[in-house]
């Protein structure tokens, strides 16, 4: 027997001696990686969410904040009864019991149950006390404006980003930064300290202030839409500028969506059209081109024009006015917006310096306005235009250019010749509320003489004037000035333009008893019907807006002046 | 002189010493492993070894041959225990394998591998005119150790199933066995394995297969496997130092406290104190063989044999799936493990060993 023993002796040396080994290899010769497995299961970094900042309008109310709600989130390993659990909750929180029972029964740590959960729902999830089940703090925004701001603010997606319109275009500065910990968590998942706290880094969203005011933006959203609801209209836009700074007052799309509601729903309608969107302007182009000829001297104001009595061949095309007018000075060519007048007058003009001077004005280009998606004009190159082209664009048609480059290129026109970047915040604020950054108005360039400027100004008036093609603008208290613009629409079937789709537009403003163009703003409706006249169509908006808003604007009423003259 | 003096000179201190110095290792480790938890699990187990030391006390006192001639008592004993906790024992996790007593809970299975040591103790000390085993001289011994283990594994018990059967194997073979019997049992059981793996429930299948490569399923049936590996990987040379060791303290690892307790070891103590543990149950194993050498008769030889090998695969089958040389199978750490039942059978085992010791010169 003693042999067997020392052999069953050796044996179990051996045995152990492989044991020893194996440990010896684990333990001596490879730690690295396994403590680098080892780490990997323990330490992990949370990100803890910043504060989002708000955005206010120009008195500070506010347009978007961010606020605590809780949501809903269950430990699927520490969920006894999932089946029975789904059936409780679904009862609460209106959620199909089946998708519930399956979330709860995948095998893993985390599965939300309801983003965002009203306090109620919490209040009755808290109350069934089921081991397992976990609320978070989170936030969510909210848009006291609802859909009149939607377009221009955009949204954000359910973990606060950024997605549409200033809420993407600002997101940097808005979300701030994120807030890293590092933390060790034991074998359920369970957080047991933290470390690393970087609070130097972390920091809550900065505020945006806007040059928008939440009044007259609601005023133009409701306008817009009436209008586009009464003329039975596809859409609309408007954008309220202070032609002297390039600050937009306000700028609202129709249809719009509510951001409230959740993404996801409106693509259509996430469009803010006013800057993304090009379209072929019309007549309300013609101040910009008689603002170009007065300033390189190409024709004077007074010098007159024969207009062919409404029909005006240009090799095969024939150009029409709505009336047949004889003889008319560059005056009355803006003031009944004569096709033929204005196609003349321009025809003395070559397409190079016709595009200078649309670059000039800031029509090429987009213009830069701090808002995601601005394009440039559609345009031809200059080389490639023929006699009907020139023709054409004397007229606003042939070329497309987005309602934003409009606006700002005629408040150059009208503002002693300023090109101003047109901008839509005002200045950002940090958690403290100390200002960071503020943005001032920024001449582009000087593209017009005071003189001509002032002069077209007063042709601009007159058009607002009894015979004036904007004569419904006019209006008691405050100087009117503007053009109309109707502008055919291709027809995407035919590629010709269509006789029953019109863009119908007012670009215009006031001056009031300070003598300075304090307003001015561009209303553009797509295709209205059946009356798609701009006097008719876009004018009316434009006078409801200014009447509405002219005391949130402290706009003085220039009653006694004008009306005393009349009466002499 | 002295009875004392002479009871004192016949006590192996040095196997003593080695089994409280593990005894110690475990302690301290459990008092790490259950910090975070509860501490009652380390008082208890606190008892449980003053209980053992009685019964070792009880064992070096009694003569080890009371054991030989009440084999067959002790056998169907633990038998019935066998077959009453498949009636009345306490259900945890699908198996029956606990009777309980008032607070504390037996494991009929534990007393089953020292019955068979006995047992087969008694076989070759009545049989001694056998010097090899053939089939037929092994029929009957076969069935009085199939039917404790069959019994254990309808509990079931896999893992301690193959303790007992291991057991009794090596110590059938130390006894003799015919080399042709021994390979024909041998070829017999190796085209048995396809249908034995029929046999297998589900899970036990599970966890063989996630043996040979653990990351078929890390976060199920391999769990274990890397858990412990990265435990006892992570303890380096000289470890995190005691109550340092996160992948104990921090709980990825279940059960750290009974059957994975050597990666608590491992990863605070590192590798000097693993190594320390494997040479400190060398030492153990190796005394308590050359006690069995010396013993007066064949059957404290063989029940020496039957403890030293019981230790050894504890030990061995422990620590190696602990660190990943053997699958996962519920097979606690001898003196170190949390468990009343063997801590107290372990310890008795002890004594009986010093008994064997202390008796070798008298009759």
């Amino acid at each position: 027997m003693a042999g067997r023993v020392i052999l069953t002796q050796i044996l179990i040396l051996c045995l152990l001696a492989v044991i020893g080994l194996k440990a010896l290899y684990l333990q001596v010769l490879s730690p690295d990686e396994i403590i680098a497995q080892a780490h990997r299961r323990f330490d992990h970094t949370v990100q803890l969410s910043p504060h989002r900042g708000a955005i206010y309008d120009r008195s500070g109310q506010p347009l978007a904040i961010s606020l605590e709600v809780k949501s809903i989130a269950a430990n699927p390993r520490l969920i006894d009864d999932p089946a029975r659990t789904a059936r409780k909750l679904s009862r609460i929180l209106d959620l199909k019991a089946s998708t519930l029972q399956k979330r709860l029964s995948e095998d893993r740590y985390f599965a939300w149950i309801k983003r965002h959960a009203t306090p109620d729902e919490v209040e009755a999830v808290k109350a069934l006390d089921i081991r397992g089940i976990g609320f978070y703090d989170e936030a969510k925004r909210f848009y006291p404006e609802g859909e009149a701001l939607a377009n221009i603010l955009g949204l954000v997606g359910i973990d606060g980003q950024g997605l549409e319109g200033l809420e993407l275009m600002f997101n940097s500065t808005l979300k701030g930064k994120k807030r890293q910990i590092e933390v060790r968590k034991d074998g359920l998942g369970r957080i047991i300290y933290a470390r690393g706290l970087s609070p130097d880094e972390a920091k809550d969203g900065n505020s945006l202030w806007l040059t928008i005011d939440r009044r007259i933006q609601y005023i133009a959203y409701n306008e817009i839409k009436k209008a586009v609801m009464k003329h039975n209209a596809q859409s609309g836009f408007v954008i309220i500028t202070n032609p002297l700074t390039g600050e937009l007052y306000a700028m609202a799309s129709y249809p719009s969506f509510n951001p409230n509601q959740g993404p996801y729903r409106h693509l259509g309608g996430f469009r803010n059209r006013a800057v993304v969107d090009v379209f072929e302007p019309g007549s309300v182009i013609k101040p910009l081109w008689v603002s170009w000829g007065l300033e390189n001297r190409t024709f004077k104001p007074s010098q007159i024009i024969f207009c062919e009595n409404g029909r005006y061949n240009v090799h095969r095309i024939t150009i029409h006015d709505h009336e047949k007018y004889g003889w008319l000075s560059v005056r009355d060519i803006i003031k009944y917006s004569s096709n033929i007048g204005m196609t003349k007058l321009m025809d003395t003009v070559n397409a190079q310096d016709m595009y200078s001077c649309m670059k000039l004005f800031g029509l090429i280009a987009p213009t830069g306005i701090d808002f995601p998606g601005e394009p440039g004009a559609l345009v031809r190159n200059s080389g490639s235009w023929t006699s009907v082209d020139k023709a054409t664009m004397a007229f606003g048609h042939g070329f497309a250019v987005t309602g934003i480059q409009l606006i700002n290129s005629f408040n150059a026109v009208i503002n002693g010749g300023m090109l101003m970047k047109p901008y839509l915040l005002d200045h950002v604020t940090d958690v403290s509320d100390l200002e960071v950054h503020s943005f001032r108005p920024t001449i582009i360039r000087k593209v017009a003489s005071r003189d001509v400027s002032d002069e077209v100004l007063g042709m601009l008036k007159s058009v607002a004037l009894k015979g004036g093609t904007a004569a419904s603008a006019a209006m008691n208290d405050f100087q009117v000035f503007g053009k109309t613009g109707t502008a055919q629409k291709i027809d995407p079937l035919t590629g010709a333009y269509s006789k029953n789709e019109y863009i119908s537009s007012f670009m215009g403003g006031i001056i009031d008893a300070t003598g300075k163009p304090r307003l001015s703003m561009i209303i553009s409706i797509n295709e209205p019907h059946p009356y798609y006249y701009a006097s008719i169509v876009a004018c009316p908006v434009f006078k409801e807006i200014v009447s509405q808003s002219s005391a949130i604007l402290d706009l003085r009423p220039i009653i006694t002046v004008a009306n005393r003259g009349e009466r002499k | 002189m002295s009875r004392y003096a002479k009871i004192t000179g016949n006590i192996d201190w040095g196997l003593l010493l080695t089994t409280y110095s593990i005894v110690a290792i475990g302690l301290l480790s459990l008092y790490s492993a259950t910090e975070v938890t509860t501490m009652t699990i380390f008082f208890k187990q606190l008892i449980w070894i003053a209980i053992g030391t009685g019964f070792l006390f009880v064992a070096f006192f009694l003569d080890y041959r009371v054991y030989l001639r009440s084999a067959w008592v002790i056998y169907f004993c633990v038998l019935a225990s066998l077959i009453l906790v498949l009636f009345i024992g306490r259900d945890i996790s699908g198996a029956r394998r606990w009777i309980s007593l008032g607070p504390v809970g037996i494991q009929p299975s534990e007393l089953a591998k020292i019955t068979l040591i006995i047992w087969i103790g008694f076989l070759g000390e009545t049989k001694k005119h056998i010097s090899e085993f053939g089939f037929r001289e092994l029929i009957i011994p076969a069935g009085i150790i199939l039917v404790p283990t069959g019994l254990i594994l309808a509990q079931p018990d896999l893992g301690t199933a193959c303790m007992v059967l291991f057991i009794s194997l090596i110590m059938l073979l130390l006894l003799g066995i015919r080399k042709s019997t021994v390979l024909s049992l041998g070829a017999i059981f190796l085209s048995a394995l396809p249908f034995l793996w029929l046999l297998l429930k589900d899970y036990q299948r599970k966890r063989i297969l996630s043996f040979f490569d653990p990351s078929r399923d890390p976060l199920g049936s391999g769990y274990h496997a890397i858990q412990s590996k990265i435990a006892v990987g992570s303890g380096g040379l000289y470890g995190k130092g005691l109550f340092q060791g996160t992948q104990t303290q921090l709980r990825f690892l279940p059960e750290h406290h009974t059957d994975f307790i050597y990666s608590v070891v491992a990863e605070e103590w590192g590798f000097i104190g693993s190594a320390v543990v494997i040479i400190l149950y060398i030492i153990l194993i190796t005394k308590i063989i050359s006690i069995g050498l010396k013993a007066k008769d064949r059957f404290g030889a063989l029940l020496c044999m039957g403890i030293a090998a019981y230790f050894t695969l504890h030990a061995a089958i422990n620590i190696g799936m602990t660190i990943g040389v053997f699958p996962v199978v519920g097979v606690p750490l001898p003196f170190i493990s949390y468990g009343g039942s063997f801590m107290v059978v372990s310890l008795f085992c002890i004594g009986v060993v010093l008994n064997v010791f202390w008796r070798r010169h008298i009759f």
